[in-house]
Parts: C-alpha cells; sequence; structure tokens
C-alpha cells in the first residue's frame, strides 16, 4: 500500500539505507516521540508519519550511523510528535519565542565567546523549534524545501523561522554577521 | 571592527548542541507488534519493488498468479457486503488523523480470512504487484505512469498512509458507504469500512472515480 511512498526511494542503496535507519534508530526515535506524547500508540503513529518524511529526503541524508543522521531522524520524530501533540490539546505552540534560561549565566562560564562550546550553549537557551532548523541546514545540509518537508511547514514559514533563529544566534552571541548566513 | 562568527565555529557548536540535546533521549522504547509489523511490510514492499525492476520473469509468474486468484475470487463472490458500520471516525476535535474502534471491532476478524476483490479495474489500469500477508492484503494498478493501491488491513493493523500534517479529512457518503477522504496534490486517499475490514485506496484520479472504484471492491462472505 506503500508502493507511492516507496517509489520515492531510488534505487537499491536508498532502501538498504531506510531499513538500516529503520533498525538503528526506531526505538531512539520512538522514545523522542514518547518523552512528547506520553502516549506509546500515538508515539508508534508519530514515529511512522516520521519514517514517511524520512523517505522523501532519504538521498540527503549521509552515512546511517552518523550524529547528523541520528540527530536528523530525532528532529523529525519530534516535529511530528509536538503537531500532534498540539492538535490533540488544541494548543498553539508548545514553543514560544523565550528564551530557555539566561544568556549571562552561559556567558559566565564561558571565557572564550569564540568557542564552539560557548556557542552551541548559546543555541541550547534558544527555543528548540530554532535550533532545529539550525542543524537541519547547516549540519544536514538541507534546503529549505527540504526542511519543509522534513517538518510538516510550509516553505515560507521555514524560510521565517530561519531568519528569525540567525536573528536571535546573532544577537545573543553579540556578532555581526555569521559566515555563510 | 565588524565581528562575524565563522561557518567552521558554527557547524562544531551545532555538532555539540546536536549531541547534547539527544543525550536525554532514552532507547529503550519497546516497539509493539502492530508498530514492528507494520514496519516489516514498509521494508517488505521496498523489497518488491526492486524485485519487480530485476527478476521480470518472477514477476510475470506472481502477476499471473495473482491474476488467476482475483479472477477465481470475482467468480466466487456473492453480493458485497454493503453494511458499514461506522467504526472508525476521523477526530473532527483536532486535526490528527485518529481511528476509533467501535464495540463492533470486537467481532471483526483480526487476520485476512477472505481478501477482497476487484470487479473492475480503471480504464487503461492493469494489475502490477501483490502484497499480501496475515494482515493486509494489497493490489498495486498500473497504467505505465500512474499507480493505484487497493488495501485490505484488518482494524488491528490499519494505520492510513496519508500524511494527516498534509492534508485534512473530509467524510463523503456515497451509496450505503462512509469515506473519509484526503487528498494532496494530485493524490487522492479514501478510507472506509467492509465486511469488517478496513481499506485505503490510494491513487491520481479524481474523487469521483476513485470513489466509484471504491465502489467495486467486494469481499465475499
Amino acid at each position: 500500500m506503500l508502493a507511492f511512498y516507496l517509489s520515492l526511494a531510488q534505487d537499491e542503496n536508498d532502501r538498504d539505507k531506510f531499513e538500516q535507519i529503520y533498525i538503528k534508530y526506531r526505538r531512539l526515535m520512538l522514545s523522542a516521540a514518547y518523552k512528547i506524547l506520553g502516549d506509546a500508540e500515538l508515539s508508534e503513529d508519530a514515529v511512522h508519519n516520521a519514517f514517511m518524511r524520512i523517505l522523501n529526503n532519504l538521498g540527503k541524508l549521509g552515512e546511517v550511523d552518523s550524529p547528523r543522521t541520528r540527530s536528523y531522524v530525532v528532529i523529525v520524530a519530534e516535529n511530528v510528535a509536538k503537531t500532534m501533540y498540539m492538535q490533540r490539546r488544541r494548543t498553539v505552540s508548545l514553543e514560544d519565542e523565550q528564551l530557555c534560561g539566561s544568556v549571562d549565566d552561559v556567558a559566565d562560564e564561558y571565557e572564550d565567546k569564540s568557542s564552539a562550546e560557548y556557542v552551541a550553549a548559546v543555541i541550547a537557551r534558544m527555543p528548540e523549534k530554532y535550533g532545529a532548523v539550525l542543524i537541519l541546514k547547516y549540519l544536514n545540509g538541507l534546503v529549505d524545501r527540504e526542511i519543509a518537508s522534513s517538518l510538516g511547514l510550509s516553505d515560507a514559514a521555514v524560510r521565517k523561522r530561519l531568519q528569525r533563529a540567525r536573528e536571535m544566534l546573532k544577537t545573543l552571541l553579540d556578532v555581526d554577521d555569521v559566515e555563510g548566513f | 571592527m565588524e565581528k562575524i562568527l565563522d561557518r567552521s565555529t558554527l557547524v562544531s557548536a551545532l555538532e555539540i548542541y546536536a549531541n547534547n540535546r539527544l543525550s536525554d533521549v532514552g532507547e529503550d522504547f519497546e516497539p509493539s507488534q502492530r508498530f514492528e509489523k507494520k514496519m516489516e511490510r514498509l521494508i517488505k514492499s521496498q523489497s518488491s519493488l526492486y524485485y519487480k525492476v530485476t527478476l521480470t520473469r518472477a514477476r510475470r509468474i506472481m502477476v499471473i498468479a495473482a491474476a488467476i486468484s482475483i479472477l477465481i475470487a470475482s467468480l466466487m463472490s456473492v453480493s458485497a457486503v454493503r453494511e458499514t458500520i461506522l467504526g472508525f471516525f476521523v477526530s473532527r476535535e483536532s486535526e490528527a488523523y485518529s481511528v476509533t474502534r467501535a464495540e463492533s471491532d470486537a467481532k471483526a476478524p483480526d487476520t485476512i480470512e477472505t481478501a477482497f476483490s476487484l470487479e473492475e479495474f480503471p480504464e487503461g489500469y492493469k494489475l502490477s504487484e501483490t502484497v499480501s500477508d496475515d494482515e493486509m492484503y494489497s493490489l498495486t494498478l498500473a497504467d505505465g505512469e500512474k499507480e493505484i493501491t487497493v488495501s485490505q488491513f484488518t482494524k488491528a493493523s490499519f494505520a492510513s498512509a496519508a500524511d494527516a500534517d498534509f492534508s485534512k479529512p473530509e467524510s463523503v457518503r456515497n451509496g450505503d458507504t462512509d469515506y473519509i477522504v484526503r487528498t494532496l496534490d494530485e493524490t487522492v486517499h479514501l478510507v472506509f469500512e467492509r465486511g469488517g475490514y478496513v481499506f485505503e485506496v490510494i491513487g491520481e484520479l479524481p474523487v469521483e472515480d476513485m470513489l466509484a472504484l471504491a465502489s467495486k471492491v467486494s469481499v465475499a462472505g
């Protein structure tokens, strides 16, 4: 019954890759979805939908056993789960534009404000949705359309989210620009 | 002097951030049999597509066998079981696609005891593939460019292939059957219940033609 989706898997390598991703990450994805939904059956539905989305972008994923692929599949599963959660609870958003904690505290912890560790700590203070799009864009190398299909958003919403994420990051880091932004 | 964050620092920072945010996600969730079967089916179907491309002789044998099965099933079928118990409904309170089991499901078969038959195919379409297991039976029809998939599920195993985030469900009554219709771009998804099973039809035909095709699905009983 899934011929339409499976036809997206272009060749044998893609199909092997999909199976490997399933075997390796299904429990992780289910755990991530369960953390949000708190319901086993709903979590399985969310991860099933997440695998459908992963099929769409299989060609853009690198090595199966890599931190980037691991991060990607969890972001997709979390996003589907969050959408389901919001739809069921009728809430507008789980996340808002608020920072998750004080950036001043982070600044006190790190002497070298140009280190990757400091930048990572600052990103962790940003709303998760911004961190997620930055990962998909700059770690996974997805274009806006691919991010949109991974997260179930419109292209315009992705562009807006990326723009806000970049602006927030520049403000928090007190830099004028980020190379390649 | 302009302060610039270099790209390599950003990438390294995102790697650290990505690893940290996953550190508290366990892997202790044990998938249910239903989930594993659904995903096995997906993987099996993938193999089947490859099989289709590479082993044409085997494919011909498979298609001929499936065609004979359908012919026999069609000849033996009595009038279709039309009573539709709305054992599932789309939750309109949320936009999420949820299938709720009704009390009548207690009597629903938990395996595919009788595979469905199609009285006729849409013009130009021929049988191209079958996939089956204990809880699912699926036919794919193709006209050379497009495909239509008709799948029969036990109620317990059903999970729609429609992406709930990209399409909204509509309830449509046609004849004496209630259908849940989703349209995404050119693709139409129909879900309905017949003979104690849940059916899903996916194809790129107009909704009216898809409903006409769905009306030709029968379960001998």
